[in-house]
């Protein structure tokens, strides 16, 4: 059966939880988000703030049939090869959960790990109070949120669910490894939920088979309860080929505290949407990310972050380096309601500027209700500053490796600051083979500076 | 002149407004009373009649007739904007597009009704103006300009300050090869709807190399009930000259909402200076949705220098062009909103030369349930090269539910590009308030002043007696809360 995604329509989708033997609860939630997908259009770039930087016609094509799961391509490595001791693995290739690797501290915690079609029957509390809630608003209409969400709602398949219970600490990572190895229409999905006082380190990593064109639209809800602590990371290790649609929404409550880093490389285009809903006095997030867009690619990052309850604190810092003809958006927003009195905020956007060609659009929004807060904003653009260049060049360090320095130099504050096992290394790896395939001479610098001080 | 007088409290200066109101409604010179009394009404409503109406009572010629037209045409096409503020109470056919308050200009200040005299008195203008410390005056009302008034010295190195529908009677050429060139007629919905029904506003032309070095002064009224103005303003600087234009808006509360829609267009030229500077105090019922954007070319400069005092809603970004190498752009802006009311204010500078820099300065103070919103562009095209950029912009909220937003935008298309934004947010803080009222400041005087200090870096670049009405202003506000 081949599906195209603007074809979709109830009966159809349906039909595609019901063959997989999914509890009536579940087939009526996507029954009623496929009747919204029905009635939704896709993203106007014209009307729709939130996609006025990214044109969706152009940079996305919806023209594709739903990749049906084949006989399990071999999946790249992941970052959790880099970890001693390894972590807990669930591969999903092409819109089917393979296989989970399972380690005996997480175990010995209690920490679930597995299909979330079969989650949704044997850990059906869980799973009926959670999926889904985050991506629809209060009344159950989702309209809030557009078509592609709505899609996945409907017709997720290869669905993971991490549960780790109340009180568990957990140090080794959790990781659902997302690879994509046939072309078409891939809708993965994610619920984890982070019991009371719990502590874990969750990765979720997208890597795709050479060559392969995809659509990627994946949702990922994130439950943090009470006074737990979560690192999380979004490694994007796309093709290409591949266009992703990520919605990776935390809602986080009271005393909790979330440490995200949102690493984007690859992929042709990638709109990502790291949004955390502060819905527990107290709770505090760092969202980190950093990206390094080469030529052709298209990266579009929009965290969100929405001070619901008192006192809750937000830091967001996003770097990203560009070159050859590519394009970034830092699309952020944080809202701070009515009730969130005490609220800490601060959201930081830089970018680097290497190469001639490049484009970068930073629009750092803030919202604000309540008076009783504490809040800031800013952004900076521009390109490596010649006075440092002519620091490391007078020690005696050539052009080419003085640039190499800065560039990484760029990175790594954030990248400590994360201080994500295994994540810290990829991407710095990452990181270093971009600047050598980059062509050094190509890179300018900006000599103001020097100009202003001599 | 004195500068140490105590503001108005709030009770006296509702009473001004209304007795204000009350006096207009009974004056003489028949452009208050709001049917009898006027010299020509097109009547509610805009339709092409209407269009063709106001061209040719001004008897304009038939290339401004088309243009009209075409922009009337793309009025109607064009959407409400979905971003911004609330616009749905603007009726477009409950609006009085163009009404002519008299038949001629005022000739000298005393043939203005008192009440307008007291209105420049409070703005320090006729005085000014009798001691030569400003170069030339205008008033408008409703659609029209009443009195007009430019220094002889001025007139004698060819500085032309008319009202607009006299510049393009008298400089039609001149007219022709600037008029919507900077602001095309289908820019935007109420660009559009300004091009197609315009009236009056101010037509300056500054020749190459003249400084004027006091402020060209204009003052724009709304006096009747549904009423738009659509003031429609053109200021060319030829190389070298520098000018330092001023306008200043009111208009009584009424009932029901008035819309003021102005578009005015700036050609600086190289090596000029313009600097143009707005105090709006629009009574709580008006929209204000203005479109305001300049060209500046090599090495010219401008300057925006924008207080959003009143109005229902404001939407008003006022933009540079940088087209030539070197040139610059600053946007100061004050805005502050009481209850009920919306500032959406910003600026928007587009970077198309190398070596352009600009600087915006943005602060907001939102007061009872008023909303302040930055909303801001910066654009550095491909090819500015060596472009600079720093936005900074801070919100001050007086109130639990006062309300703040920061919307800027930056595209940046040039790799050695430097942008920088900062933003903060802030509250008059209890420690603040604590160390004043330990001196003995109490609570009201304490809070006003912290809210001074924080406008400052701006109140300070205004001309003297506009620094003071803007502290004034902001003073009356806060007390009629705090009454």
């Amino acid at each position: 059966m081949t599906t195209i995604l603007s074809d979709l329509d109830e009966g159809g989708l349906v039909a595609r939880g019901e063959a997989g033997g999914e509890p009536s609860w579940l087939l009526d939630r996507r029954r009623a988000a496929a009747r919204r997908f029905v009635g939704q259009a896709w993203p106007d770039s014209h009307v729709d703030e939130f996609w006025r930087s990214t044109p969706f016609d152009v940079r996305f094509d919806v023209g594709r049939a739903i990749a049906e799961a084949t006989a399990a391509a071999e999946a790249p490595a992941s970052v959790l090869d880099r970890v001693e001791g390894g972590g807990v693995l669930v591969r999903v290739v092409d819109g089917a959960l393979v296989d989970v690797t399972a380690h005996p501290d997480a175990t010995a915690a209690g920490v679930v790990a597995m299909d979330l079609g079969r989650a949704a029957v044997e850990h059906a509390d869980l799973v009926e109070a959670h999926l889904g809630r985050l991506t629809t608003s209060g009344d159950g209409t989702g309209s809030d949120e557009d078509r592609t969400v709505s899609l996945s709602d409907a017709a997720w398949t290869g669905g993971v669910f991490i549960h780790v219970p109340d009180e568990a600490a957990v140090d080794v990572p959790l990781s659902v490894h997302v690879h994509v190895a046939t072309p078409g229409a891939h809708l993965p999905r994610i619920l984890a939920v982070i019991g009371r006082h719990a502590r874990a380190t969750l990765y979720l990593e997208h890597t795709s088979a050479p060559g392969v064109d995809a659509l990627v639209d994946e949702v990922a809800e994130i439950v943090v309860l009470d006074g737990a602590t979560l690192r999380l990371a979004s490694v994007q290790d796309w093709g290409d080929g591949v266009q992703h649609l990520g919605l990776q929404k935390a809602e986080v409550h009271r005393d909790a505290t979330v440490r995200s880093l949102a690493f984007t490389a690859g992929g042709a285009t990638v709109r990502l949407r790291p949004e955390f809903d502060l819905v527990g006095p107290g709770a505090e997030v760092r969202p980190l990310g950093i990206y390094l867009a080469s030529d052709g690619q298209w990266f579009d990052l929009q965290p969100f972050v929405r001070h619901i309850a008192p006192r809750a604190s937000s830091d967001v810092l996003f770097k990203g380096a560009l070159q050859g003809r590519s394009r970034t958006v830092f699309r952020g927003n944080v809202f701070v309601g009515r009730d969130a009195v005490g609220t800490a905020t601060d959201e930081n956007n830089r970018s680097l500027i290497l190469t001639e060609g490049a484009r970068a659009d930073a629009t750092p929004f803030l919202e604000i209700e309540c008076n009783d807060i504490t809040a800031g904003h800013g952004s900076a653009t521009g390109q490596i500053d010649a006075r440092h260049l002519y620091y490391l060049r007078s020690r005696g360090i050539d052009r080419d490796t003085a640039l190499r320095l800065i560039v990484r130099g760029y990175f790594t504050d954030v990248l400590e600051e994360a201080g994500l096992p295994g994540v810290t290394e990829h991407a710095l790896d990452v990181i270093e083979r971009r600047i050598a395939d980059a062509d050094l001479s190509a890179i300018q610098v900006n000599d103001l500076g020097l100009r202003e001080e001599s | 002149m004195s500068q140490t007088e105590i503001p108005l409290p709030a009770s006296e200066a509702r009473e001004n407004q209304e007795r204000l109101a009350q006096d207009l409604a009974e004056y003489k010179f028949g452009w208050s009373d709001p049917e009898a009394g006027y010299a020509f009404t097109s009547g509610q409503g805009v339709s092409e009649d209407v269009v063709r109406g106001i061209s040719a009572r001004k008897g304009e010629p038939e290339w401004m007739l088309d243009l009209r037209l075409r922009a009337f045409r793309a009025f109607l096409r064009r959407p409400m904007p979905n971003w911004g503020g609330e616009l749905g109470g603007i009726d477009f056919d409950n609006i009085h597009y163009y009404v002519e308050a008299s038949e001629k200009q005022a000739g000298s200040w005393e043939e203005l009704p008192p009440e307008i005299l007291q209105t420049y008195e409070k703005l320090g203008i006729p005085q000014a103006e009798r001691e030569r410390l400003v170069a030339g005056v205008a008033a408008q009302y409703e659609s029209t300009v009443l009195y007009h008034q430019v220094r002889e010295d001025l007139e004698e190195q060819g500085v032309v300050f008319l009202d607009t529908d006299s510049g393009l009677r008298e400089h039609e050429e001149l007219f022709r090869k600037h008029f919507a060139t900077v602001i095309p007629a289908n820019d935007n919905k109420f660009a559009a709807l300004n091009t197609a029904v315009w009236s009056g506003g101010s037509f300056i032309w500054i020749p190459e190399g003249v400084k004027v070095d006091i402020p060209l002064q204009a003052y724009f009224r709304i006096n009747k009930q549904n009423m738009g103005q659509f003031e429609r303003t053109l200021i060319i600087a030829e190389p070298g000259s520098y000018v330092h234009y001023v306008e200043g808006c009111t208009a009584p509360i009424y009932s029901s909402d008035s819309l003021h829609s102005a578009v005015v267009e700036i050609i600086v030229k190289e090596g000029a200076r313009v600097r143009y500077t707005t105090i709006q105090n629009w009574s709580n019922n008006v929209y204000n949705l203005v479109t305001k954007r300049a060209v500046a070319e090599r090495n010219a400069t401008m300057e925006w220098i924008d207080g959003n005092i009143g109005s229902k809603l404001t939407m008003k970004y006022p933009a540079v062009w940088l087209t030539g190498e070197g040139a610059k752009g600053e946007v100061l802006s004050v805005a502050y909103a009481n209850d009920g009311q919306h500032q959406d204010a910003g600026a928007k500078m587009v970077h198309a030369a190398p070596y352009t820099t600009s600087n915006i300065l943005s602060k907001s103070i939102s007061k009872g349930s008023g909303r302040t919103s930055y909303r801001g562009l910066v654009r550095i095209q491909e090819g500015a090269h060596h472009a600079r950029s720093a936005v900074k912009c801070d919100a001050l909220m007086l109130d639990e539910e006062a309300r703040t937003d920061t919307y800027p935008y930056m595209e940046i298309d040039q790799e050695d590009a430097t942008i920088e934004h900062e933003a903060t947010v802030s509250r008059v803080s209890e420690d603040q308030l604590f160390y004043m009222q330990q001196r003995g400041i109490d609570e009201d005087e304490a809070t006003a002043m912290i809210v001074r200090g924080f406008i400052e870096p701006i109140s300070r670049e205004l001309p003297m007696e506009y620094s003071v009405e803007l502290n004034r202003l902001i003073s009356i506000e806060m007390e009629g809360a705090i009454g």
